[in-house]
């Protein structure tokens, strides 16, 4: 007796083994990547101790913030940051500006990314942009990850990507990451990108929809993602994660701590096996009043980070080092301290003061026009309670030239860039003993 | 120029939006020619770009691409008053909002940051997850629930060939809104049940 299937049972079969073999085909060709890319050896620098400042933003009265870097091919530096009327605005767009260490000067301030051009990219409605930041692939193509939200507020965002191929003169068009199963949404970038052995490159990204944890996505060289792991639970109201690659297996990652539980401290994680396994999440011994934070490993294992190392307010900025992989921290440098400040209750002309002797501080150029700076900065912080003092958000890199490089946000109105060299900080670290 | 992917995702909240007409009381009572016009029309109004931007993409800022399965669904509720189509095999129907719905349960808050476990990840590729779905689409043919089994299939497919942005897998299997649908029919099947049981303990 033959036991043959009815055709459209037959057909049903034929359509499973045909579906289930692609899909089998597409699943075998995902890999674990075996090992961290560890950055080649850097230039230790000038010998002379170097430190300088300057304002990289240009524009005024315009609310500026979440800024980025990355070295260019020819050893210039590429910044990035949103600027708008206000965070959140429609008119919020991604801009970006070239620093050429030669001349020690700041390029003109460009948009790279509007929230209209966005839209017709990604065929989609977007209705704000956020925090971006880039990453170098392994052929040399330069990604611009960028936060979108098509509804909602920050935790509705998704990450749009862009590549350009001549170091950010020109961008393709921006595509959207998918990266959740609900809406695609509450993704948001803010930590540098990192390459794994395989070519496949490492995002820092965090989830801020319900819980807050940090997350890691692995895309392929094609910038599709291949891999999602999480690196925080829920209720440990940890994000945006940064990666420190301390050598090909080795790596610390440092979150910012948005929880109400004393003690207020970044959160830290850390893997022996490529990332294969975590730690569990605990507080570092760095204090921290729910605000970014930034770090590199220094080509001497040192880490060096910038943050508001206090546990409430983002009026102190401090350069921080740690010997011993991240156990323990001492302070290198505060960049800036407006602590005294807070404490007096500041009204608008003491602010304005204050603001002005800054801002002829920071730049050459602001030292000429002060008021312009000063009016730009009482726009964004002072309102009808007072003013505050505000700088957040930096970004630390380490270019070939061994010199080191950090942005941040300065009074929501500029943003700030700091040059030093290795020498500059083992001095500061001399004076500090 | 438009990608793939868009064209296909694009065209998949212009199906959302057909359906939804197709759901408004009384309109199974048009005549078959008058339902293939409108489904027609509905679906170009979603395309065509008013000012410079199509109403489909502001449906797809919001819902995100459709899963396979709900486009099963959705092809299945316009096709049906078009082609008098009879009711699908309500068994069949049941499972799948069932499997619908319990897959929902389990990705949805552990996805959103329910402890530490992320089974949305089981959707970049892999091959456990993978042959778990053959498995389930296999127990689905041989009791016959045709619909369950076309649904997994289809979306493996889709997902290999790359049918939308998405590359994770359950993004072809389940979306927000084909959840909510499902849950929603299995908690009124399941009240309709008890309140029939009940009345037979009455009568």
């Amino acid at each position: 007796m033959s036991a043959s299937l009815p055709p459209n049972r037959l057909f049903v079969f034929c359509v499973i083994l045909i579906c289930f073999g692609i899909g089998f085909i597409k699943a075998s060709g995902y890999g674990t990547p075996e090992a961290f890319q560890v950055r080649p050896a850097m230039a230790s620098g000038a010998s002379e101790p170097r430190f300088q400042s300057r304002f990289a933003s240009s524009a005024q009265h315009t609310q500026t913030h979440a800024s980025s870097l990355i070295e260019l091919k020819d050893g210039r530096i590429r910044a990035f940051w949103f600027a708008g009327s206000r965070e959140g605005a429609k008119d919020v767009e991604i801009h970006s500006a070239i620093f050429d260490p030669a001349r020690g000067q700041w390029g003109a301030e460009q948009t790279v990314a509007s929230r209209e051009g966005t839209q017709q990219s990604v065929l989609r409605y977007v209705s704000k942009l956020g925090n971006p930041v880039a990453g170098r692939a392994e052929d040399g193509t330069l990604w611009l990850y960028y936060v979108t939200v098509s509804m909602g507020g920050w935790a509705g965002s998704s990450i749009t990507a862009m590549t350009s191929t001549d170091d950010g003169a020109t961008w393709s068009p921006a595509r959207r990451l998918v990266t959740s199963p609900f809406l695609n949404i509450s993704t948001l970038v803010k930590g540098a990108p990192f390459l794994y052995s395989d070519g496949t490159m490492g995002l820092p990204v965090y989830h801020e929809f319900i819980g807050k944890f940090g997350e890691l996505l692995r895309l392929d060289k094609t910038g599709a993602v291949i891999d999602k792991q999480r690196l925080s639970g829920g209720g440990d109201h940890a994000l945006q994660p940064i990666f420190l690659v301390k050598n090909a297996s080795e790596a610390l990652v440092l979150m910012r701590y948005s929880g109400t539980d004393a003690p207020h401290r970044a959160i830290s994680i850390s893997t022996k096996d490529a990332g294969r396994h975590w730690t569990a999440p605990v507080k570092s011994p760095l204090s921290n009043p729910d605000s970014a934070l930034s770090a590199v490993v220094l080509p001497d294992g040192r880490i060096l980070a910038a943050l508001n190392n206090m546990e409430q307010g983002r009026d102190a900025l401090t350069l921080v080092i740690s010997v011993d992989g991240g156990i323990n921290w001492k302070t290198a440098y505060p960049l800036e301290d407006q602590l005294a400040a807070r404490d007096q209750h500041l009204d608008e002309a003491r602010y304005l003061k204050i603001t002005e002797a800054l801002a002829k501080d920071t730049d050459a150029k602001a030292a000429s026009v002060p008021g312009e700076y000063v009016e730009s900065a009482k726009r964004q912080v002072c309102t009808g309670h007072g003013c505050r003092f505000e700088f957040s958000y930096p970004y630390l890199i380490q270019t070939q030239s061994g010199d080191i490089h950090l942005v941040y946000t300065w009074n929501r109105s500029f943003i700030k860039h700091v040059q030093f060299n290795q020498a500059w900080l083992d001095q500061r670290l001399k004076d500090a003993k | 120029m438009i990608q793939f992917t868009d064209m296909t995702g694009l065209a998949s909240s212009a199906a959302a939006i057909t359906a939804a007409v197709f759901l408004l009381p009384g309109i199974t009572r048009m005549s078959r020619p008058s339902l293939a016009l409108l489904a027609s029309a509905v679906a170009v109004v979603a395309l065509v770009p008013f000012g410079g931007f199509p109403l489909a993409a502001y449906v797809r800022g919001v819902i995100g691409d459709l899963s396979i399965t709900s486009l099963v669904m959705l092809i299945l509720t316009i096709l049906r008053p078009l082609f008098g189509w009879s009711p699908s095999n309500t068994k069949a129907k049941l499972a799948l909002q069932a499997l619908i719905a319990v897959a929902a349960i389990g990705l949805y808050p552990l996805a959103l940051g329910l402890g530490y476990f992320d089974p949305y990840r089981l959707g970049f590729g892999n091959l456990w997850f993978v042959s778990a779905l053959l498995l389930v689409a296999l127990v689905a043919y041989s009791r016959r629930l045709t619909v369950i089994t076309l649904s997994i299939a289809l979306a493996v497919f889709a997902w290999g060939i790359g049918w939308y942005e998405s590359n994770n897998l359950w993004d072809y299997l389940l979306d927000p809104l084909v959840s909510i649908y499902a849950i929603s029919a299995v908690i009124r099947h399941s009240v309709r049940a008890l309140l029939k049981q009940r009345r037979g303990y009455f009568y």
